[in-house]
């Protein structure tokens, strides 16, 4: 099959298009006929070598699929061929024809959920609805601050936030990343280089300040965060775009008695019932048409380096694709 | 009136006794005659200078001449100016929001500070159950929304703090397990209803719960401590747990790289709160009374007292701090201010 296998961590250049065998379907696994790969930020930190959990190289990097089910394993009873499916794939393989998983990590889509978007919203969409109801229990009247608004799980924030009744204020870097938040339901967005995103928080908060805060920058950006909180507010981080976190955070979470989560999908076990309730919420979304995903280009799989160099201009706002099998 | 009294605040400080002048109540004030004085952690911090923020250019704690204590027993004295809703002579559990003042024979503090008990007479007990209860009932119930089925983990479990918050939780049906410093003092703590209280030093309390819990570990942990027990304490957390840290009492300040610290919290997808109780629940908030209502009624009908092991003389206050110190105590340490 042909594969983008990643002999070693670089720059977007390492991303080559290979020959490579197909995978062996083991006992409790599927194999896919992958349709769409999405991309996140963690693809090029993966790739670049950055990512703070470790990968082991050479590898076929990718983390979220749809395709259609071609073999199953004996031990498969709950997924058939023909089935079609998408899937988180921890250990990558996404950017590839074919990938085998778990049965267990096979989400079965409906038909009438087109395979793009069953492949843009298992990280990302199942990372927010987790964050905003399960570590959080959002609800109407809440104040959320997102950072990175205009990414793909800034635009998930948005919309489930707002769906949920809570008002929503995020940071852009780029001029023109606001339209797109504001067009799902945000109700400011500040760009951080030119206005005081700490001021605005406030502000819009009635002086009283965030409820909660979902930050993937880290660093600076987290640091200032907690100044915007109010008291006994949540802070969600789910990444280090900017940095890794200052050393301080019990000077920062004690005054106000901030609470600080570090998230990870993985936490969550697929085919828990907090698995199935973030799915069956996030599918249903979908088919309603009230959640939207913004599918900015999807690329060819010979041009998995040019996506990642469009995801590292941070121009995108919303999401990139590698359509493997459409 | 007599009053304890420290100087200067340091780590060598002693807590002497002073001739000082009766406080008045000033205008939107309350005048107490206090009866019982109960000790906290805080105060030896202060007393020390190294409760957080005592540094700082315009301390909210001060530095100099300082009559130590937070919390007495004691009755109403005199009202100020436009204070309502009290009466002259009624007994109440009071604290000073200045955190000192306390161990006299009059303070002064605020109306949203003072809570009338109906008890005939001031007692220790009355004087012990407020500020660790109150701390105990925001943890629980404030900063963290406790449920029947939570299993929760409790350092220094037979601190003021520890018992509070065990109290509290078992009442509710939660599961408490807790550390302590020795055999005596987890022996008392499973008998006021801990499940299984592990002795730091000797025993491994992460390997320990995940023991007791079949692997799943604690929802909340309470942590008084810092240091390296709040780094293990992650590793002791149930996926999605909660650890609030309300402070450093093991002196070892705050552990770790920020490294370290977001990789281990990281493990169990856990959260950590700072916590400061007058900043959770501001004082005169809802949140603040519906804490004082839950605890005295509690307290009046006898479903919730700390136990209190030894009353010292006023004049005998240094040796009270000298025993909180040396922490062979597990209760609450008390004064008696009026003979």
């Amino acid at each position: 099959m042909r594969a983008i296998r990643l002999e070693k961590t670089g720059a977007p250049e390492a991303l080559q298009l290979r020959d490579t065998s197909a995978p062996g379907c083991g006992d409790n696994e599927v194999l896919l006929d992958i349709a769409y790969c999405g991309c996140n930020w963690a693809d090029t930190m993966v790739r670049s070598g950055c990512y703070p959990h470790p990968m082991n190289y050479p590898m076929i990097i990718g983390f979220e699929v749809s395709g259609t089910v071609t073999a199953t394993g004996s031990g498969v009873t709950k997924v058939k061929v023909g089935d079609r499916v998408c899937a988180i794939l921890t250990n990558g393989g996404g950017y590839a024809e074919q990938v085998a998983v778990a049965e267990e990590d096979v989400m079965p889509i409906p038909d009438d959920l087109p395979f793009d978007l069953a492949a843009a919203f298992p990280i990302q969409g199942l990372t927010v609805y987790h964050m905003l109801h399960t570590v959080y229990q959002i609800k109407p009247g809440d104040k959320v601050l997102c950072h990175a608004i205009g990414g793909g799980v800034g635009l998930y924030v948005t919309q489930m936030a707002t769906h949920a009744g809570a008002e929503v204020i995020g940071t852009v870097g780029t001029p023109g990343k606001e339209k797109l938040p504001l067009e799902y339901g945000a109700s400011r967005v500040v760009n951080y280089k030119e206005e005081d995103f700490v001021e605005a928080a406030l502000e819009f908060s009635g002086g009283a300040g965030i409820d909660l805060a979902i930050d993937s920058l880290g660093a600076s950006t987290l640091d200032r965060t907690y100044d915007a909180m109010r008291y006994l507010g949540h802070v969600i981080n789910i990444g280090e775009a900017e940095g890794e976190p200052f050393n301080n955070i019990r000077e920062r979470t004690m005054p106000k008695s901030i609470s600080f989560t570090r998230f990870h999908l993985q936490h969550i076990i697929p085919g828990s019932p907090l698995w199935e309730k973030g799915r069956k919420y996030i599918i249903e979304a979908l088919l309603d048409g009230w959640l939207k995903v913004n599918i900015v280009e999807k690329y060819p799989l010979a041009q998995a380096a040019e996506m990642h160099r469009r995801l590292e201009s941070r121009q995108v706002a919303g999401k990139l694709m590698l359509a493997v099998n459409e | 009136m007599k009053a304890a009294f420290v100087e200067k605040a340091a780590p060598d400080s002693k807590v002497e006794m002073r001739e000082v002048p009766k406080p008045h109540a000033g205008p939107g004030q309350v005048l107490i005659e206090c009866h019982y004085g109960s000790l906290n952690w805080a105060d030896t911090m202060i007393s020390r200078g190294v409760y957080p923020g005592q540094q700082a250019a315009e301390p909210y704690v001060a530095l100099e001449n300082i009559i130590p204590g937070a919390e007495a027993s004691g009755h109403i004295a005199a009202l100020g100016e436009g204070v309502e809703g009290f009466e002259i002579g009624q007994v109440v559990t009071a604290i000073s929001p200045a955190l000192t003042g306390a161990f006299a024979e009059f303070m002064v503090t605020w109306p949203a500070f003072v809570t009338p008990l109906s008890i005939d007479a001031p007692t220790a007990e009355a004087a012990a159950f407020r500020g660790v209860g109150f701390t105990a009932y925001h943890l629980l119930f404030t900063a963290y929304q406790l449920k029947p089925d939570n299993i929760v983990l409790v350092h220094s479990i037979s601190g003021g703090v520890g018992q509070a918050v065990t109290q509290l939780a078992i009442e509710i049906g939660a599961t408490v397990f807790g550390t302590t410093g020795s055999a005596a003092k987890a022996a008392q703590a499973e008998a006021s209803g801990a499940k299984k209280v592990f002795i730091r030093g000797e025993e491994d309390f992460v390997a320990g719960v995940r023991d007791v819990t079949d692997g799943y570990g604690v929802d909340l942990v309470i942590d008084p401590l810092g240091g390296d027990v709040l780094m293990q304490s992650m590793d002791a957390l149930a996926v999605l747990g909660h650890i609030i840290n309300i402070g450093n009492t093991g002196d070892a300040g705050w552990p770790g790289s920020a490294k370290e610290f977001h990789d281990r919290l990281y493990r169990n997808c856990g959260s950590y709160q700072g916590f400061d109780v007058f900043r959770s629940a501001p004082p005169g908030s809802e949140q603040w009374q519906a804490g004082i209502d839950y605890l005295v009624e509690r307290f009046d009908d006898g479903r919730f007292s700390l136990p209190v092991a030894r009353i010292f003389p006023l004049d005998k206050c240094e040796d009270m701090f000298a025993a909180i110190r040396s922490a062979s105590s597990s209760g609450k340490l008390c004064l008696k201010i009026r003979t």
